[in-house]
C-alpha cells in the first residue's frame, strides 16, 4: 500500500490538458456502448437490487448479485446492461441488448477465466438473439453448450436471464416514475 | 559337468523374478497412487463439494507452505474503522471486500456511502461492507489519490488533471480548478493489524489448490516431481511385469499340458 506522500492536506489540482469527458466504464464497455449506440453514449441511469428486486435478481443467479445497483444505458425502447458474473474464478463482464422484451444482442466484453474462452465466439452469443423469458424466468429456448466452458456457458445463461428480468424491472420502475 | 537347467526351471526362475518385481512396484506405487486417486476424484468434483471456496486454516500445512502472517502497517480511517489491503486483497475493518484490487489508493465517506480507491475503480459499499457498485476510473487509469474539496465533493487526483465524481456515483467529469484534500494513511492500529494478518493468512490456501498442488507433486517441493514420476515408473513396471508375467504362465501351462 501507498503510504501516501502527499503530506500537504491541501492541493491545488493544477489544469494542464484534462480531457473534458470521462464516462466512468473501461474502454471495452465504452466500445460496446458506442458501437450500439452510434457513438452517442447516453448517459447511465440505475436500477437499485433492493428488497423483492433482490431476492429475484438471486433467485435467478442462484446466489445475490455482486452489487446492489445496476447501471444501465437506455435509449428509446432499447437498453442496454453491461452485467458481470463468476463463471470459475474470475468474473465475465457482458452487455446485453434488450429491446420489447427480447434480447437484440450479447457480447462477451471482458473474460478473465484462463478456460471456457470461447463463450467469446459469435456462433455461441448469437443463440441468444431474439431469445425472451418464459414465466418462470428461463429463457423460452435451449443454449447449447461449449465442451471446457460449461461454467462459462451458465454464466452468460444466467446474466442473459438476469438482463431480461432488469429490463422488465426498469421498464415498470420508469411507468411508476411516470 | 555343466548342468543344464530345463526350460521348466528357466520359466519358474523367471516367474519369480517376475513376481518379485510385481510386487516391489506395487508396494512403491501403492501409497502415490492413493494419493493421485483420491486427489483426482476430489479435484473432479472441487467445484461441487466447494473446495474452491474453502480456505485450509491448518497452520502447519500453511507453514509447510510458505504462507506467512503479514500485517498491514498503514491504512485509511474512516469515521468508524478502519480501510487496508495485504496482497491486493481488501479488508473494511476485518470484513474482506476486493480481491485482486491491487493498491488500495484511499478511503473515504460520501454521506451514507463508503468510498474505497483501488487499482480498478472506486469501489462504492454501504456501512455494512456490501457492495454498491464499481466506478471505474476515468480513461486516463487510477489516480495517485482521491479526496474532497470544500463542497464535499469527491475527487481523484492526477499529475495535472483532477476529476469529480457526479452526485449520482455514476461517473467522473472533469473537474477544473480545484482545491482538494487528499486522503493520506495512518498507521494501523496495531491490535487490528495482527489479527488482520491472522485472518488473511487463513484465507489464502483453498482445498482445491492444496489438492491440485498433492495431485502434481508439487506440494513435496522439488522431490514433489521426481516422485510423481516413480509413481508413473512403477505404474509402467506393473503394467509390463504383470503382462510378462501372465505370458510367461501361459506359456509354461502349453508347455506342461500341452
Amino acid at each position: 500500500m501507498r503510504v501516501c506522500a502527499l503530506a500537504s492536506f491541501v492541493l491545488l489540482a493544477p489544469l494542464a490538458a484534462v480531457p473534458t469527458a470521462a464516462s466512468g466504464v473501461e474502454p471495452e464497455v465504452e466500445r460496446f456502448l458506442g458501437a450500439e449506440f452510434g457513438g452517442d453514449i447516453p448517459p447511465p441511469a440505475q436500477l437499485w437490487l433492493v428488497g423483492e428486486r433482490r431476492q429475484e435478481a438471486a433467485r435467478i443467479l442462484g446466489h445475490p448479485y455482486a452489487t446492489r445497483r445496476v447501471r444501465y444505458w437506455q435509449r428509446d425502447a432499447r437498453r442496454v446492461f453491461v452485467l458481470e458474473e463468476i463463471g470459475k474464478e474470475m468474473p465475465i463482464t457482458a452487455g446485453f441488448v434488450v429491446a420489447g422484451g427480447r434480447l437484440k444482442r450479447v457480447a462477451i466484453l471482458i473474460y478473465r477465466e484462463s478456460r471456457g474462452g470461447e463463450v467469446r465466439r459469435g456462433s455461441f452469443t448469437r443463440q441468444f438473439e431474439d431469445a425472451a423469458l418464459d414465466e418462470r424466468s428461463f429463457l423460452d429456448r435451449r443454449i447449447d453448450g461449449i465442451s471446457g466452458a460449461t461454467l462459462s456457458v451458465g454464466a452468460i445463461e444466467r446474466l442473459a436471464r438476469l438482463a431480461l428480468w432488469l429490463a422488465g424491472e426498469s421498464e415498470k420502475q420508469q411507468a411508476a416514475d411516470g | 559337468m555343466i548342468k543344464v537347467p530345463t526350460p521348466c526351471k528357466v520359466a519358474n526362475g523367471t516367474l519369480q523374478i517376475l513376481a518379485a518385481l510385481h510386487r516391489w512396484a506395487g508396494a512403491v506405487s501403492l501409497l502415490l497412487l492413493l494419493l493421485l486417486a483420491i486427489s483426482g476424484v476430489l479435484l473432479n468434483h472441487a467445484v461441487a463439494l466447494g473446495l474452491d471456496k474453502r480456505y485450509v486454516a491448518a497452520g502447519w500445512l500453511l507453514e509447510w507452505y510458505g504462507i506467512e502472517a503479514v500485517a498491514p502497517q498503514a491504512g485509511f480511517r474512516l469515521d468508524d474503522g478502519w480501510v487496508s489491503e495485504i496482497d491486493g486483497r481488501v479488508y473494511l475493518d476485518r470484513q474482506p471486500i476486493a480481491d485482486d484490487a491491487g493498491e488500495l489508493i484511499g478511503a473515504l465517506r460520501i454521506g451514507e456511502v463508503i468510498a474505497v480507491a483501488i487499482h480498478p475503480g472506486l469501489l462504492l459499499l454501504d456501512v455494512n461492507g456490501e457492495r454498491i457498485d464499481l466506478v471505474p476510473w476515468p480513461e486516463i487509469g487510477p489516480p495517485v489519490a482521491v479526496g474532497t474539496n470544500e463542497a464535499g465533493e469527491s475527487l481523484a487526483l492526477y499529475a495535472g488533471a483532477a476529476y469529480r465524481l457526479t452526485g449520482d456515483l455514476l461517473a467522473w467529469e472533469a473537474a477544473g480548478r480545484v482545491v482538494i484534500k487528499p486522503v493520506t494513511a495512518e498507521l494501523l492500529d496495531r491490535d487490528l493489524a495482527g489479527r488482520l494478518a491472522e485472518i488473511h493468512r487463513a484465507q489464502v490456501l483453498t482445498w482445491e489448490r492444496a489438492l491440485l498442488e498433492l495431485h502434481a507433486g508439487r506440494l513435496f517441493g522439488r522431490a514433489g516431481p521426481w516422485l510423481a514420476d516413480l509413481a508413473a515408473l512403477a505404474i509402467l513396471l506393473l503394467a509390463a511385469s504383470g503382462l510378462w508375467s501372465w505370458q510367461a504362465r501361459r506359456k509354461r501351462q502349453r508347455e506342461l499340458f500341452g
